[in-house]
């Protein structure tokens, strides 16, 4: 009953502010819980914010409060999604609610150390936390305009250990991409260090990936392929091609109203997989 | 004093462009500047080398920047090729989308460390988009951490850039007041039709405040360039050269009240172009401005001309 007021709220664009808020008190303990980073056996969703950065202000709010209706704490987000428009957003957020229930990611793309380390304290402050639960080095640094891409310092991923080390984040990882070159470069170094691997969900089935996980010991987690997702919640793919290795999906929820059924079908996929 | 009267100086680089005054600042800037966004976008990183030492070589001294462009890579091309070695020689300023205290005091620190130096010329609260925004940004601590790094010495002069309409920059302009050194915004030959003019409603306050004039979209963002645009059973045609002629377009921008022409510029090539245009330039007389300027009054108040009109 709350969810169909709050779905007509958004719908009709009325109060969402205090609806919402009522909402939350309501439902403070959610029936389906995808809180933190899951197992293989059983994976969990993670939002993604790259869709609160997209429309207005209050859509996307709106969009942060569905996920949150529907037990999902875990959001990933990115320091250079629409110039930090996303982290801005979900700051906002996160700023009036209880901050230990919600597991944030963020990412970032840049090729110094003393970059890095500075961007820690700009991705805190937009995100208005003092800590993050993860924060992700992409192992090289690619610009959706063009193909122009450059590889970080080598020494770049020291800055997430230290920073790790002060408290300001739990868990450190990488994203890596297609192309497996610098992750691997990397893990040689930091493999130690490393404890989430986030890579396009296409690999996640990627057996020397998965020999890497277990070796090191990490979790791999997958980013949304937003076409590959419309498939898989839309029962067009079969379970048998999904990843097997994966820990975590990040999903690509656009509108309130789906989330419902595609929370359904993953917990039911998810279910399958183990 | 009016900005017109130019100094032509030398430096240990070379002879510079004429320089105009910074405003009520006692500053001088050269008339043409390097757009940041532009270098970001240059199609390599040896290209991006000749664009600031071309720029350095034909007596530019005045180089813009903003954290956003391309997600950091132009400002860590500035670090890679302007300012480790000529930081002493040039005016360095950048911008910031930072909505608290906290963020910009964030984002200023990883500026400087992606440029390679220790401090900034100016920062600007980059791309002011909407009447509320000047307020809701300074009353949520901008203002004051850019003059806190002020006191620091990480930076000398404060502002504010904005292309979007011109009642956000009038309001930045009234909420700052004279702590408001510099500002950028669009001057270009259209601009002077709109309905929502900056050329006619916004460098006149400036002037009169003693804010520095900075201008950006002199060919609104290529599009003068490249688009076909067709209006009013005009054949479509690109307003440079089918209207009026670069220098022509690039002269007129040069003979409003102006500190600096801020151009983008992605290749070397147009470095030097501009360039050359910058250092021949003398001011056009009202007449021969009113009439660039009706050449291309039907493209007034059109966004697929200043596309920068959108961007939000």
């Amino acid at each position: 009953m709350y969810r169909r007021k709050f779905v007509k709220a958004v719908g009709s664009g009325l109060a969402l502010g205090t609806v919402a808020s009522r909402l939350s008190f309501a439902k403070a303990s959610p029936s389906s819980s995808h809180i933190a980073i899951g197992t293989q056996a059983k994976p969990t969703l993670a939002l993604d914010g790259l869709m609160i950065a997209h429309g207005d202000r209050c859509k996307t709010a709106g969009l942060l409060q569905a996920a949150y209706d529907h037990g999902i704490r875990y959001i990933d987000t990115s320091m250079t999604h629409i110039a930090g428009r996303s982290e801005r957003r979900i700051g906002r957020f996160l700023e009036n609610r209880k901050r230990d229930q919600f597991f944030v990611q963020s990412r970032l793309k840049v090729r110094r150390k003393e970059v890095a380390t500075s961007e820690l304290e700009l991705s805190l402050a937009r995100l208005r936390t003092d800590y993050l639960d993860a924060f992700l080095l992409d192992t090289e640094v690619r610009n959706k305009i063009d193909d122009q891409f450059e590889i970080p310092d080598e020494n770049t991923f020291e800055a997430l250990i230290e920073a790790k080390e002060a408290g300001k984040i739990r868990k450190i990882g990488l994203r890596g991409f297609e192309e497996s070159e610098q992750l691997d470069r990397l893990l040689k170094l930091y493999g130690e260090h490393v404890e989430i691997v986030m890579i396009p969900f296409g690999m996640g089935d990627d057996t020397k990936l998965m020999r890497q996980a277990q070796r090191y010991g990490f979790d791999l987690i997958a980013e949304g392929d937003r076409k590959l997702q419309q498939q898989i919640f839309t029962d067009k793919a079969g379970v048998d091609q999904l990843p097997k290795g994966l820990s975590s999906w990040v999903v690509s929820f656009t509108d309130p109203k789906t989330f419902k059924d595609i929370i359904g079908r993953f917990d039911e996929l998810a279910g399958g997989a183990a | 004093m009016s900005l017109f009267k130019t100094t032509v100086v030398s430096d240990r680089l070379g002879a510079c462009l004429p320089k105009r005054k910074f405003g009520r600042a006692d500053e001088w800037v050269t008339q043409l500047g390097v757009g940041g966004f532009h270098v970001g976008k240059a199609e390599s990183e040896q290209e991006a080398q000749a664009i600031v030492e071309t720029a350095l070589e034909e007596g530019i001294r005045f180089f813009d920047m903003a954290a956003e462009y391309q997600d950091g890579r132009a400002e860590h091309r500035y670090g890679e090729y302007l300012c480790p070695k000529y930081r002493d020689d040039v005016f360095l300023m950048t911008k910031t989308k930072a909505r608290t205290g906290a963020e910009a005091t964030a984002e200023i620190e990883s500026s400087l460390r992606r440029m390679r130096t220790d401090r900034l010329d100016a920062i600007l609260m980059h791309a002011i988009a909407t009447v509320d925004e000047p307020g809701e940004r300074i009353r949520d601590g901008v203002y004051e951490a850019f003059l806190k790094a002020k006191e620091q010495g990480k930076v000398r002069y404060l502002g504010f850039s904005g292309h979007l309409n011109t009642d956000a920059n009038l309001r930045a302009l009234e909420l700052l007041g004279d702590q408001v050194d510099v500002s950028l915004m669009p001057v270009n030959v259209v601009d002077p039709s709109d309905s929502d003019s900056f050329v006619k409603n916004v460098l006149p306050v400036m002037n009169k405040m003693g804010v520095a004039p900075l201008s950006m979209k002199s060919a609104a963002f290529g599009h003068f360039f490249e688009k076909e645009v067709a209006v009013e059973n005009i054949a479509a045609t690109t307003i440079v050269p089918g209207r009026v002629s670069m220098e022509e377009a690039f002269q007129y921008v040069l003979s409003t009240p102006i500190s600096v022409w801020v151009s983008g510029m992605h290749k070397a090539e147009f470095v030097k172009k501009n360039a050359e245009i910058a250092r021949n330039f003398s001011k056009l007389d009202d007449q021969q401005m009113e009439s660039i300027v009706a050449r291309v009054e039907a493209y007034r108040d059109n966004v697929e001309v200043e596309g920068y009109r959108k961007w939000g």
